[in-house]
């Protein structure tokens, strides 16, 4: 299914914490988004290739890929460059945060986050698309 | 000495004798021409270095008769050389001097590298089970799976409320370790002291109304400084957050922001029980608490005065106390207008 087609926005979230992947993901699906997750960062490149979803959410900290590689490599790839980013980091130093702006990140939320503010901030993000 | 004559024995070094004559002694066995450098000594006590070049001249049957040969003052040479040769050891010590220190730096970088990367993983073991804490307390207390009574909100509220507080002893801990590391990195934005001030006040007046402190906030528009908008207000919070904990009921706490004369000042004065001197000057060290503290069982990590006192220094500020046992303490914090960071942005922009 094509983005035009969706009705419903899809979310893909990638997180290798099955908690927080499954925190994420009962507040955005309870919000009325699809989500679809990802355990690593290999497996959320790989869907984001596939699913082109509208909006990603990806921590930073994953096995396989970092959060800021997987953005690098969905920004340079035409297929994917326009999926907006939201990145979820753990750690606290504004050099974290500059090198996930840098890789192409639209936002990032720091852990521990609250869910309710993920949600303001994705309905923020594809609210105005 | 007979005569006054001094004999080649008085004149050579005691020191140079044997390997001269012994030099000698061989070239002349081999019947080769010899050269030989030693020390005479002069009638005034003085030495010199000299060169002696020679080989003997024989007879019809080849018995050494006599020694032909040159003397040549090398002193000069010698001390040069003398000199050169010390210069060559002093340079091999300053060398293996500078390796030992390139090493040491190596392995400083390191340290300090490992720390950074074990304070990062710390931070992201500590977070990750704290997001999950807190996220799905927030889930089940905003009703989210079901409805709640009114016991399960309280014992829930508690523990989201310790939850909580774990994490600021995880931040404070993880600043603490990053000004340690000298990693401490300040943002550089307009901050208007007097909002952040008013706004560190309203956040705890809860505190100060359930213990019947009157909370007061003298601050009129600014002052407007550039710096961290949220290490500024995490100052604001540490000194009220303090001064509630340790001014008895009744008491009044009063929080005031102004700029004198290019400086901008932040004062939070209590009535509270005061803080004994010997104590006073102990105040910002890590971890410190004072025995009233520790006493009285007031929770606290003793990081918050060290926080905000590396805070203060990042700015280019400082942090000072005045206090009276049984009367109160007024904590005062200066901060430059324009803050050290922001000038050197300036100059790296002017380069």
């Amino acid at each position: 299914m094509t983005v035009q087609e969706r009705v419903v926005p899809l979310v893909l979230v990638a997180d290798d914490d099955p908690d927080i992947r499954a925190l994420v993901t009962f507040r955005l699906e309870k919000a009325g988004y699809d989500v679809v997750q990802a355990a690593d960062g290999e497996e959320a490149l790989q869907l984001a290739r596939e699913r082109t979803p509208d909006l990603a959410v990806l921590d930073v900290m994953m096995p396989r890929l970092t959060g800021d590689e997987v953005t690098r490599q969905i920004r340079a790839d035409e297929g994917t460059s326009a999926i907006p980013v939201i990145l979820l980091t753990a750690r606290v130093q504004e050099a974290d945060v500059a090198r996930g702006f840098e890789a192409g990140a639209d936002d990032y939320i720091k852990k521990p986050f609250s869910p309710q503010e993920l949600r303001a901030r994705v309905q923020a993000i594809l609210g105005r698309r | 000495m007979p005569g006054g004559t001094r004999t080649w024995e008085d004149v050579t070094h005691p020191e140079d004798r044997d390997h001269v004559r012994e030099t000698i002694y061989d070239h002349v066995d081999r019947d080769d021409s010899f050269t030989v450098d030693y020390r005479i000594v002069r009638a005034d006590g003085s030495t010199k270095w000299i060169q002696e070049r020679g080989r003997a001249t024989r007879d019809a049957d080849g018995a050494p008769v006599w020694i032909d040969g040159t003397f040549a003052d090398i002193d000069e040479l010698r001390r040069v050389q003398e000199e050169r040769e010390r210069f060559v050891v002093e340079r091999a010590r300053a060398e293996a001097d500078q390796r030992a220190l390139e090493e040491k730096n190596a392995e400083l970088l390191e340290v300090a590298a490992m720390k950074d990367s074990f304070v990062a993983s710390v931070s992201h073991e500590l977070r990750t089970p704290l997001t999950s804490i807190r996220g799905y307390l927030e889930l089940v207390l905003q009703g989210e799976v079901g409805a709640l009574n009114e016991e399960q909100v309280g014992f829930l509220s508690v523990v989201d409320r310790n939850a909580d507080r774990l994490l600021h002893v995880i931040d404070d801990l993880l600043f603490v370790a990053q000004v340690e590391a000298d990693r401490i990195s300040i943002e550089r934005e307009p901050v208007d002291l007097g909002d952040l001030a008013r706004e560190g006040v309203e956040a705890a007046r809860p505190a100060a109304e359930s213990k019947e402190v009157s909370l007061v906030v003298d601050v009129g528009d600014g002052p407007h400084l550039v710096g961290d908008r949220a290490r500024l207000a995490q100052v604001v919070d540490n000194l009220v957050s303090n001064a509630i904990k340790f001014t008895p009921s009744g008491g009044r706490i009063e929080v005031s922001a102004y700029a004198p004369n290019g400086t901008a000042i932040l004062e939070v004065a209590d009535t509270g029980i005061g803080i004994p001197a010997d104590e006073q000057r102990r105040l910002f060290e890590r971890f410190y608490r004072t025995k009233a503290a520790s006493d009285g069982a007031i929770p606290g990590t003793g990081l918050g005065l060290s926080i905000t006192k590396a805070i203060a220094e990042a700015h280019g500020g400082s942090i000072s106390v005045s206090s009276e046992e049984g009367a109160g303490t007024t904590f005062r914090v200066e901060l430059p207008l324009v803050s050290r960071a922001d000038l050197s942005d300036r100059e790296g922009a002017a380069t």
